[in-house]
């Protein structure tokens, strides 16, 4: 499979994105916004303002809903039932204690990042060097939720009860 | 990088590749060969790609008090071009079409006459034009091995990949859905992922409904 282009083995694997985001956003409306990382740490998770919502074929069917609160909105649910899956959200995690907010996309693309506010520090390179330490956490909390996902979607029957579940809140429960 | 202001968009990469003993003299060799270099409007270029200095991108002469900053390397990928706006372009080129005309004492030139005097016009504007400056910041963490680019773009990131590996003899991973997946989980695992098929949200009352509606119809 590694003898794919990288854009073909995107192609091939985005759906995963696709469905990894609207899993999210529907445990994080399930679970008060917290998840429970490999190591036993937790995290929250909370959808914020914009949903960016496609169908299988993205080009043609995708639509964005702004609302305040995607995991408390009839809209989005809606769409879900139609069949559309969330392919940008933007979002706000917060881990010990540390808030980030981004925009992220189903290739797990960041955009729009805001790190955590850190005290003001006269050197431009420390700057630089928290930056960089808080960049490695949002990427390897990010990564992690979604590995954990992955191995829940190649369980058959993990992810059986899961889907169940999901398409519960999708429907209309919670 | 946009990494020294508020809000940043970047794409992350995993350093793959293992450093040698002399891997700074290394980076820094190969920022100078691959660094950015003017535009060659005689052979009919309009852009250029290559590093620059991350606190001036300007700056091209690298040396190690510009570039390195334990555990930080500091650099940018700048992309200069030259631009000649259609409007400017066309004005010039009405111009030079009624001086060709009346030093010929012609009513009209050819297509390929035409088309002539206008890439002639176009070479001279861009000659004269300055270049359009996007210089997107690299932030390499030697501590993580992770290194930032402050540029979304697919285009310039492909650039970037393939200038880190001829230049800086730099393998990066780019930490995206399929960096992951194939980072992160073993053969098996991706095997079976790359063979899974999409699964549907939709609840069954829904798709019954929609089903039995299509079959109406």
């Amino acid at each position: 499979m590694t003898t794919l282009s990288m854009a073909d083995r995107m192609r091939r694997a985005q759906f995963l994105g696709r469905e990894f985001l609207t899993w999210l956003l529907v445990r994080s409306a399930q679970n008060d916004q917290v998840f429970r990382l490999s190591d036993g740490r937790e995290v929250e998770v909370f959808f914020e303002r914009a949903l960016t919502l496609e169908g299988e074929n993205p080009a043609r069917e995708m639509s964005t809903i702004r609302v305040e609160d995607p995991t408390d909105s009839e809209e989005v649910r809606l769409a879900l039932s139609l069949g559309k899956k969330v392919g940008r959200a933007r979002v706000k995690m917060v881990f010990q204690g540390r808030e980030y907010e981004f925009v992220v996309d189903s290739t797990l693309a960041l955009k729009s990042v805001r790190f955590p506010e850190t005290p003001l520090a006269v050197d431009p390179l420390e700057v630089l060097a928290d930056k960089a330490d808080a960049a490695r956490e949002l990427e390897d909390v990010l990564h992690d939720l979604f590995i954990a996902f992955v191995r829940m979607r190649l369980d058959p029957e993990r992810w059986t009860v899961e889907l169940d579940e999901v398409t519960a809140w999708v429907g209309g429960g919670s | 990088m946009a990494l020294t202001q508020g809000i940043v968009s970047y794409t992350p990469y995993q350093v793959e590749s293992a450093a040698g003993p002399d891997w700074k003299a290394a980076v820094l060799d190969g920022l100078v060969r691959g660094r950015v270099s003017a535009i060659d409007v005689a052979v009919g270029r309009d852009r250029t790609t290559g590093f620059a200095v991350f606190s001036d991108p300007l700056d091209t002469e690298f040396t190690v008090e510009k570039v390195f900053f334990d555990p930080l390397v500091l650099f940018c990928l700048r992309v200069d071009r030259l631009v000649v706006p259609p409007s400017t372009l066309r004005l010039h080129v009405r111009r030079r079409v009624a001086e060709v005309l009346a030093a010929t004492r012609r009513q009209r030139l050819s297509r390929e006459e035409r088309e002539e005097v206008e890439e002639q016009v176009r070479a001279d504007l861009l000659r004269r034009a300055l270049p359009a400056i996007t210089a997107c910041e690299a932030v390499w963490d030697t501590r993580s091995n992770r290194l930032r680019l402050s540029t979304t773009s697919q285009a310039l990131n492909e650039e970037f990949t393939v200038r880190a590996r001829e230049f800086l003899g730099l393998e990066l991973r780019p930490l995206n859905l399929v960096g992951v997946l194939e980072s992160r989980l073993d053969a098996e695992e991706l095997d079976q992922a790359y063979h899974l098929l999409p699964s549907s949200f939709v609840p069954a009352v829904v798709a019954d409904r929609v089903s039995r509606l299509e079959d109406e119809t």
